[in-house]
């Protein structure tokens, strides 16, 4: 029997350990694979068909693809979801950022209860909210009576499609406040006090700490919280589906009610597939430029 | 008169906890809203003017909600627990795992395996609708609960969020218990996790709002009336012709009612395992 | 471990359960159907009487939610979910008809040995009315047949001082002045509609909208005549008429509410045109009282043809999958044979067996609805209807809620419509 050195077989056994690693990612690669990566897959392959989800599709190359970047509507709705995800992301990264700043405060007495009513949203299911905002926002609701008589505006909440885009922005930024809030909390309790004590002895104020210590520090934070609500906006569905439907006139159509719409109520499958290829590229581009961006900070 | 540092400094406190409070109200008055029209008469809620108390309270709404036009709101509450439940735990089972996988063991292709599951991360549900859907069809899943707790078990969140959190246990501790004779697996259980707690109860709680609030997977995958979830339901409220507003509100407030007690009671330990997660530097 | 142990059982159970629970032994047929209160229980009846017939025969009724009642049912049919027979309305029939997945009618099953003698069981030409005919055969059977009449608010007319009578409205311009004698504003903001309609729900606006055309002669029921007449001044006409109730006519305000007929009911709205006599039985569960309300035909246009509001209606298939067709057909028969039940809501089936005088006991202005049930025009029968029903409610949302001018829209709608009717 051949005697291996003692340095070979601690190698194999170390490789042999790290191997385990296989066995542990194994269920997660085995369900994404099966219920997430390959249903992605048939939707790239199905956009060069067409099919209407009766009888066999029929292959078109890439028709709908040039269909699609010939048609004001996906341009029009490719536009209204950009606008929506820079809006969004803009309002709900700044006010999250200052309500956590604010409930990690000393100066803050009832930071509990606070952030719970911020966060509350996030966990009320969107039909119920949609239910209630839908309510406030009719001519005769809560909201259009109280800007009347306060400030004498007749605000078309969501009858025009010049404020319907914004109004629905509102809303995400009302839900979701709580959610980023609670992931700038998590990073600023991550910063040893010590610092913040150091500084203020060597007589820093409030902005100076804020730019030299607490940003810099957050840094992972801001952008996981930057990259999560870019890709979270980006495919909102819920709030406008139940909302507006799309409406007024498109002015709030998203790509994801376009892709739905498309499938379901004209059953264009093939084209709805081409739609979805074209918004799972826009987040892979974001994603890379995002990370040649962040790859020298992000641990990832 | 001149007002020492620490009166200012209490004057700027009270500034800041009014507009906190203010702000904080704000955010709660659409629940408010919801909370008290629901007890409004149907032709009360969207009266001119506005009356923000119910004129005459309605405690019909909530009984008559769960019942209404033969809806089984029961039913549908069950069936949403159900999927919760053990979406929940696939996902807590997958994230744990995998995260475990990534942060402890370097074996070849770790990082382009876990590059590979974040990329799911970037895949539109609405799009893997149709595929995901052909596919049930074939495993014939549809109108079953596991057509809902698969694909609602699945986030790369949830991976990240644990990858994360193991990378700050050390590792002399693992390798101690290595040391003992342990196997991995037993490693994980009785040593890794347990210290995971927080991390888990918060992921529970993140995961746990979106799959209560599932609305087009299921509209697409359940038609038997039985199998419906609760935002199903809830639009189903709608009807063409009629719109029973209190009731809708009611089962609406119902349907907030389960996150938001396990939310009171969990906040802290949320907030603190959201940090524990390891957003660090 | 021993978690994880009991949370695999538990999941192997749930497996398990949800296997068995689909065991059947009888005969099981699966009926879709919208739900409309109080029809749903006429309904059920049916499914109950039919099982107390035949005790070997088990039926379940699906409702769903009117809108939704298209993808359901498409995604049923294909994805083999166990579906037997379904109602549809005849704008959407025509796509299950055109793809395979409605059975033909099979004679033998009523009795009967040819198609002709089926058809005699109900009102003529009533099957091409209610969309249960496609290209030269006959796959669905009559559930429903309405036309929409005009709605007014007679209390709201002797507020604002008009005869109830002498003074409902005979052409479209008379409409609009008389509804705007009973809008009503508080602040500039209108909170009483003159007139309302849905539109959101692209359905409703493209119904009233093709009456508009069909009174200007264009030809809205074949997809050519369509096409053709967005050229026509006539067309640009009738989209005008229709978007200035909005715009320019200061009757319509389309944020005060979304559902007409729900607020016509509560007394917000002084008129409508999406309603058909089945809405005296919709009325009652409202505040408005029935002395209060006049249905009274479609105003027409001065020099235009007399024509009324669309007529349109549900019909019952059989899907071409089911196991069961003699059965289904059998069921649905039945089904669709308590047209005296359904009539007592003002609810109409075109069934022969119904005795006339029933209908004029229970529709209240029973000779308006029947004039203009025979006076409307067929429905677009195409697969392409929710495409094309959607573009034209959007070019009538541009104008109204996108401020585009009425021109631009029709071109953009012009546009649109050789897109997808090629």
């Amino acid at each position: 029997m051949k005697k291996k050195s003692i340095g070979i077989q601690k190698a194999t056994y170390y490789n042999r350990l790290q191997k385990q690693g296989y066995i542990f990612i194994l269920p997660t690669l085995l369900l994404f694979s099966l219920f997430l990566i390959y249903p992605m897959l048939d939707a790239f392959r199905l956009s060069l068909y067409e099919w209407n989800f009766a009888g066999s599709p029929l292959y078109i190359g890439l028709k709908n693809f040039i269909k699609l970047f010939t048609t004001k509507r996906f341009w029009s709705s490719y536009s209204v979801t950009l606008q929506f995800t820079f809006l969004s992301v803009f309002l709900l990264m700044f006010i999250s950022f200052w309500l956590s700043l604010a409930f990690t405060s000393k100066l803050c007495w009832f930071k509990q209860l606070y952030q719970s009513m911020v966060f509350l949203p996030v966990i009320l299911p969107m039909v119920a909210i949609a239910v209630v905002w839908k309510f406030m926002f009719q001519s005769t609701g809560l909201l259009s009576v109280v800007f009347l008589d306060i400030f004498g505006w007749n605000i078309p909440w969501l009858t025009s499609t010049k404020v319907a885009p914004y109004t629905m922005v509102l809303v995400n930024v009302w839900k979701f406040t709580g959610y980023y809030m609670v992931m700038f909390i998590a990073g600023l309790l991550n910063i040893p006090d010590v610092y913040h004590e150091a500084a203020k002895i060597d007589g820093a104020g409030f902005w100076r700490r804020l730019v030299h210590i607490t940003l810099p520090l957050l840094k992972n934070t801001i952008i996981l919280v930057f990259v999560s609500c870019a890709i979270f906006s980006f495919g909102t569905f819920a709030l406008q589906y139940v909302m507006t439907g799309g409406g007024p006139s498109r002015s709030t159509e998203v790509l994801t009610l376009l892709i739905y719409k498309e499938a379901f109520e004209y059953t264009k499958f093939g084209y709805s597939a081409a739609i979805s290829v074209m918004f799972f590229l826009t987040l892979f581009i974001f994603s890379i430029i995002q990370l040649k961006i962040f790859s020298s900070e992000a641990e990832v | 008169m001149h007002i020492s540092n620490r009166g200012k400094l209490k004057i700027a406190a009270l500034v800041l906890n009014l507009v906190l409070l203010i702000i904080g109200i704000i955010y709660l008055i659409p629940f408010i809203w919801m909370v008290l029209s629901s007890f409004k008469l149907n032709a009360d809620v969207l009266s001119i003017p506005i009356k923000i108390l119910p004129r005459t309270w309605n405690f019909q709404s909530y009984p008559n909600a769960l019942n209404y036009a033969g809806y089984n709101f029961p039913r549908y509450f069950f069936n949403s627990f159900v999927v919760l439940v053990f979406a929940v735990l696939l996902c807590l089972f997958l994230s744990a795992t995998a995260g475990y996988g990534f942060a402890k063991y370097k074996f070849k292709k770790n990082k382009l395996l876990f590059v590979v599951v974040m990329s799911t991360l970037m895949i539109p549900f609405e799009a893997i609708v149709i595929p995901l859907f052909l596919l049930i069809t074939r495993l014939n899943l549809q109108d079953n609960y596991l057509a809902l707790i698969i694909p609602g078990g699945l986030t790369a969140f949830g991976v990240f969020l644990m990858r994360q959190f193991f990378y700050s246990i050390p590792d002399e501790i693992i390798e101690a218990a290595r040391i003992d004779g342990a196997t991995e697996w037993q490693i994980f259980c009785r040593v890794s996790m347990p210290l995971a707690k927080t991390a888990v109860l918060s992921l529970a709680i993140l995961h746990g709002q979106w799959v209560w609030n599932l609305l087009l997977w299921p509209l697409i995958v359940m038609s038997k009336p039985d199998m419906r979830t609760l935002p199903q339901g809830i639009s189903l409220f709608s009807g063409v012709y009629f719109t029973p507003y209190p009731e809708q509100l009611a089962i609406s407030v119902l349907a907030c009612l389960p996150t938001l007690i396990l939310f009171i009671f969990l906040s802290r330990n949320f907030m603190e395992g959201v940090a524990l997660t390891g957003l660090k530097t | 471990m021993k978690k994880l142990t009991i949370v695999f059982v538990l999941l192997f159970l749930l497996i398990s359960i949800s296997i068995v629970w689909a065991q059947e032994e009888k005969i099981n047929i699966v009926h879709y159907h919208w739900t409309q209160p109080p029809y749903d229980e006429i309904n059920a009846r049916a499914a109950k009487t039919f099982m107390e017939k035949y005790p070997n025969v088990n039926i379940e009724i699906i409702f769903i939610a009117d809108p939704d009642m298209p993808t359901k049912v498409r995604t049923a049919a294909l994805g083999g979910g166990g579906m037997d027979t379904f109602a549809m309305p005849n704008m959407q029939s025509a796509w299950f008809m055109a793809n395979g997945i409605c059975a033909e009618i099979m004679p033998s099953a009523f009795g009967k040995e040819t198609i002709e003698e089926v058809l005699e069981m109900w009102q003529e030409g009533s099957l091409q009315k209610t969309g249960g005919f496609y290209n030269g055969k006959y796959y669905g059977i009559p559930f429903e047949m309405s036309s929409y009449v005009a709605w007014i608010n007679t209390g709201h007319m002797k507020e604002a001082g008009l005869d109830p009578v002498a003074n409902l409205p005979k052409t479209w311009k008379e409409f609009v002045d008389t509804c705007s004698k009973m809008t009503v504003r508080q602040n500039d903001v209108i909170v009483r509609n003159g007139f309302a309609i849905n539109l959101k729900a692209s359905v409703f606006p493209f119904l009233v909208l093709h009456s508009f055309m069909e009174q200007k002669g264009l030809d809205w029921p074949t997809e050519q005549g369509l096409k053709d007449s967005l050229d026509t001044p006539e067309a640009l006409e009738a989209l005008t008429t229709f978007t200035n109730f909005a715009t320019k006519d200061g009757i319509f305000n389309p944020g005060l509410f979304d559902d007409e007929r729900e607020g016509f009911g509560n007394g917000l709205c002084s008129s409508f045109l999406t309603g058909g006599s089945w809405y005296w039985g919709v009325l009652d569960s409202y505040s408005v009282a029935r002395e209060d309300v006049a249905p009274i035909p479609y105003p027409r246009f001065e020099g235009g043809k007399d024509i009324g509001g669309p007529v349109y209606g549900y019909c019952v298939f059989v899907a071409e999958q089911s196991k069961n067709k003699e059965w289904a057909w059998k069921w649905l028969d039945h089904l669709a044979s308590q047209p005296e039940a359904f009539i007592e809501h003002g609810y109409f089936q075109p069934r022969n067996s119904l005795d006339p005088a029933l209908a004029d006991k229970y529709i209240l202005n029973n000779d308006v609805f029947d004039a203009e049930r025979r006076n409307g025009a067929a429905l677009l029968a195409s697969p392409k209807f929710s495409e094309t029903q959607d573009a034209v409610g959007e070019a009538i949302r541009r104008v109204v809620f996108g401020g585009m001018s009425n021109e631009e829209s029709m071109n953009a709608l012009k546009e649109e419509l050789s897109d997808i009717l090629e």
